[in-house]
């Protein structure tokens, strides 16, 4: 068979199988090689919620979802052009995230009858014409072609049949990899890393992904294999310094490069918690003076060592996820109430109570911005894409010492563990090393700068500052406990306006468009990728459609109203505007209480990212219903 | 600003408010031979922290002339850990009471005696919850009516001391608010200590659970009903420390001071101090000072 070579912008690809298949593992290894190669990507993982569910059955399917891109890829793709599908549950569960035409590459060795009514299949999908009319179905004997590459190079290898079956996500890696045309040398210094402790399966691996490449291209399943140009040539990936990182990684080496920069000690406390975990682990394995972890008990404990390493002049961080985050609210009210510097990283997961522990949702919003008693305000801020994290977290540090306050970043599951490339040497505001108050001479411990409002921050142990602080009201200016009437109303007062001048130091939100047409888009976290390219895709066919991404939820930033506002005519800028978000209209609500907008909502909550699809349906619904 | 001597005075710790405790409450004692401690620890006063939750115990940081933190309720210990963690060169007192620590703070409390910080707790313990004005706290003994529990409690206290120890506490003393210099001798060896030093002071409090110690601090029982420990003393009580303690068939066995065999006290012995631990508030004597030192 000739193979043909397709060039093209950019391809999805889903690996889907059992847990103990390694897919995260081969997906992985394909979005860094496709980062070495030059080009953008974008990934989704998805994955079941426990550890190890019974092989074969339908909640142990776990997928890998990768989007190669020639230019910047804004979502992990609504569909995929080629999908893996290593057994029968995992059909199940992907096929409808396969595009109608698209490349279905199936391991014919799990189609059995065991197999097949674990995946509630009545008839073999393999011979029973349910999928060759819709798909390109190429079925693959994945298991035996693997065994049989251990048979051929006739070695001993030292693995043993479990070992050796579970490489065959090597050999389907080294399959999909000549199908989008990445040779397999991308991969010699990814699997060496990779697999350092673990020598024997260096080999072991490598030779199965190039049995799975060479089956490509000697072989008559694929006709086509797909090209998609590098954006970036491997000098500018050097230079910009650009890395492949997940959400929860690109915020870890935020927070470290904000500690380098403020001279001040990181001191990160944290409480195992999906998705957070792997945030806590990377600043961890960070081992430099400058980071100190500690793993506490519970989250009320983490946060409780946050606040007292800033109390004591460190630059106190915790992170955890929304049921974290109710434990917390207490202490870091106490961190409102003494004016205490801390951020708080909440990722997101789907809720109420234990909800879906590993799937994604946007529905803390109003816990982050009110769920604490009293009136008690908080910089609230949201990262937008898995790079974004690096940025947001910087920009939240900053925030929490210039204001003396708790921050709080929402993230999500999604961006948390999604992956795309992040620049190191991207502009970021200016951070000075931070300097403790010294000066005596009628000092008053919560006298305000004239700017920010924000207390002088002394540190813990410089002799003659003597005072203790804490939850009980103060007296302003002296920081003394009080009880007094006025003295609390004004102390509200102040503190609500420290958090609103804050917007002044605000980055700009993202804007996409004219300032002015038939339907706004407003979004804020994780939906930036999909509002965006349906956005392009409105636009691109004529559409008078605009984007606005929110990075500050509270308050919110200068740069919002002017989108909202009526113009000469007494005619809103804007003939619609519709917040897109995971929940049931949080952030909807917000921008009504304080806008008074007629502002309406699109919501979607199964624990997933937003489609394009869903968006660019629903603009095209909007916009033909007004004409 | 000191005094102009070389060695600091307890005044020189006396914070510009007056303690507002009702009259006649235990703390005022504890608050004294703290500064007192305070002023002979040889550590300048701006290296002092005092972190406390909340109780009345937990407004003692607001008298002190040191930096303190007042916290929330039972979360001193885990802020105390934050502030040492970050600043080891800083010398942390944890001040709490029964409530503060061994109800809603009981798994920070644990949790910071297993890490062994070097870290000072000085609990004071009324057997109340005083601010709330008057409801059965964990160590309150078995029975005890209150307006949240009419009809009595119907559990057993908290044994503080056994549950410290089992926590993996590295020293363990006990004191009351009526032996002032005993009570300093006892603080002044948790400053010294290195590791987590918990401290339970028994404090009267006058105006929810007046009289809860009476047997054990009135100056004409205390004699009977107190065996004050001290490492290398025999361990012997009574008017004329005319009784005395042995250990006989792995108990602890109260007899004659003339016996042979009365126990010397070394609180690094861990099981005579489990011994000591398990003897329950209510018997009669009841050991105080350093229990135990790991």
């Amino acid at each position: 068979m000739k193979h043909s070579c397709t060039g093209t912008d950019n391809i999805t690809i889903r690996f889907a199988g059992d847990s103990g298949d390694g897919i995260q593992l081969a997906g992985d290894q394909l979005a860094l090689a496709a980062t070495i190669d030059g080009n953008e990507i974008m990934t989704w993982s998805d994955f079941p919620a426990e550890i190890r569910p019974p092989e074969g059955s339908l909640a142990g399917v776990s997928s890998f979802q990768l989007r190669i891109g020639n230019n910047r890829v804004f979502t992990p793709g609504d569909m995929a052009d080629i999908m893996v599908a290593f057994n029968p549950a995992a059909l199940k569960v992907s096929l409808p995230y396969l595009k109608k035409g698209g490349a279905l590459i199936l391991n014919e060795d799990t189609f059995i009858p065991a197999g097949l009514e674990k995946a509630n299949y009545k008839t073999n999908p393999l011979i029973d014409n349910s999928l060759q009319s819709s798909y390109q179905v190429i079925r693959v004997p994945l298991t035996k072609l693997t065994r049989n590459v251990f048979q051929n190079i006739g070695k001993n290898t030292e693995l043993n049949r479990k070992e050796i079956d579970r490489c065959k996500n090597f050999f389907a890696l080294g399959l999909v990899s000549w199908i989008t045309q990445k040779p397999t040398r991308l991969f010699e210094g990814l699997i060496k890393t990779k697999f350092s402790t673990k020598p024997k399966l260096i080999e072991a691996n490598l030779t199965c992904l190039d049995a799975g490449y060479r089956y490509g291209e000697n072989g008559e399943i694929f006709g086509t294999c797909y090209f998609v140009n590098q954006t970036h040539n491997q000098t500018q990936l050097i230079e910009t310094k650009t890395r492949y990182v997940s959400g929860n990684t690109a915020m870890a080496l935020g927070l470290y490069e904000f500690a380098k920069r403020s001279q001040l000690k990181l001191f990160m406390a944290g409480y195992p918690i999906t998705p957070a975990t792997s945030l806590y682990q990377d600043v961890a394995a960070i081992d430099d003076d400058c980071v100190e972890t500690f793993q506490a008990e519970d989250e009320i404990a983490a946060i409780g060592a946050a606040l007292g390493a800033s109390y004591a002049g460190s630059f106190g961080v915790t992170c955890t996820s929304g049921p974290g985050l109710s434990l917390m609210l207490e202490i870091m009210n106490l961190g409102v109430m003494a004016e205490l510097p801390m951020v708080i990283i909440n990722v997101q997961r789907a809720g109420p109570s234990t909800g879906l522990p590993t799937k994604s949702e946007q529905a803390d919003l109003l816990q982050a911005c009110y769920g604490r008693h009293g009136e008690s305000p908080v910089i609230v801020m949201s990262a937008n894409s898995p790079a974004d994290g690096y940025s947001t977290v910087i920009e939240a540090s900053n925030l929490a010492i210039q204001y003396m306050t708790p921050v709080i970043v929402l993230s999500d599951g999604y961006l948390s563990n999604s992956a795309e490339n992040l620049d190191e040497t991207q502009n970021i505001a200016p951070i000075q090393p931070v300097n403790f108050y010294q000066e005596l001479q009628n000092f008053k411990a919560y006298a305000r700068n004239e700017r920010t409002l924000a207390r002088p921050w002394v540190l813990l142990g410089t002799p003659g500052f003597e005072s203790t602080t804490g939850g009980l009201e103060k007296d302003n200016p002296t920081g003394a406990f009080s009880q007094d009437a006025e003295n609390h109303e004004t102390m509200v007062h102040l503190r609500n306006q420290k958090i609103l001048r804050a917007a002044q130091d605000f980055s700009p939100s993202i804007f996409c468009g004219a300032d002015h047409g038939d339907l706004l888009i407003i979004g804020w976290g994780s939906t930036f990728g999909a509002i965006r390219e349906a956005t392009l895709q409105a636009q691109k066919e004529g559409l008078s459609v605009s984007h606005l991404h929110l990075r500050h939820l509270h308050p919110f930033p200068l740069d919002l109203e002017k989108y909202l506002q009526k113009n000469n005519s007494g005619e809103y800028k804007f003939k619609k505007i519709v917040v897109v978000e995971n929940n049931l209209g949080q952030l909807w609500m917000k921008l009504r209480a304080e806008y008074l907008v007629p502002a309406t909502k699109l919501n979607q909550i199964q624990g997933r990212p937003f489609k394009i699809s869903e968006i660019f349906d629903y603009i095209i619904k909007q916009l033909r219903r007004s004409s | 600003m000191t005094t102009p001597s070389t060695v600091p005075s307890r005044l020189d710790f006396l914070g510009p408010i007056a303690p507002r405790w009702c009259l006649g409450c235990g703390y005022f004692g504890c608050f004294k031979e703290l500064t007192s401690v305070f002023a002979k620890s040889g550590v300048p006063r701006e290296k002092f922290v005092v972190v406390s939750g909340i109780g009345c115990s937990s407004r003692l940081p607001y008298y002190t002339k040191t930096f303190g933190f007042h916290t929330l309720h039972g979360r001193a210990a885990s802020i105390a850990q934050g502030i040492k963690k970050a600043r080891p060169d800083l010398c942390v007192w944890m001040v709490t009471g029964d409530g503060d620590s061994f109800s809603i703070g009981t798994n920070h409390m644990v949790h910071l005696l297993r890490r062994n910080p070097d870290i000072k707790i000085m609990m004071l313990n009324n057997q109340i919850y005083g601010l709330t004005k008057g409801q059965a706290s964990p160590t309150s003994p078995i029975g005890t009516k209150t307006k949240m529990t009419p009809h009595g409690t119907d559990v057993p206290p908290v044994n503080i001391a056994r549950l410290a120890l089992a926590s993996g506490a590295s020293f363990v003393a006990r004191a009351h608010d009526k032996d002032g210099p005993f009570l300093e001798e006892i603080l002044l060896a948790a400053q010294n200590h290195q590791g987590s030093a918990f401290v339970e002071v028994l404090c009267n409090c006058v105006s929810f659970n007046d009289g809860a110690f009476q047997s054990l601090t009135d100056p004409n029982l205390q004699a009977q009903s107190n065996i004050k420990l001290r490492l290398g003393n025999p361990i012997t009580f009574g008017a004329q420390s005319e009784k005395g303690m042995a250990l006989r068939e792995g108990e602890l066995k109260i007899v004659d001071a003339s016996a042979s065999d009365i126990l010397t006290h070394d609180p690094t012995n861990s099981k005579i101090a489990h011994l000591l631990a398990n003897i329950e508030f209510g018997q009669s004597p009841y050991p105080f000072g350093v229990l135990s030192v790991a």
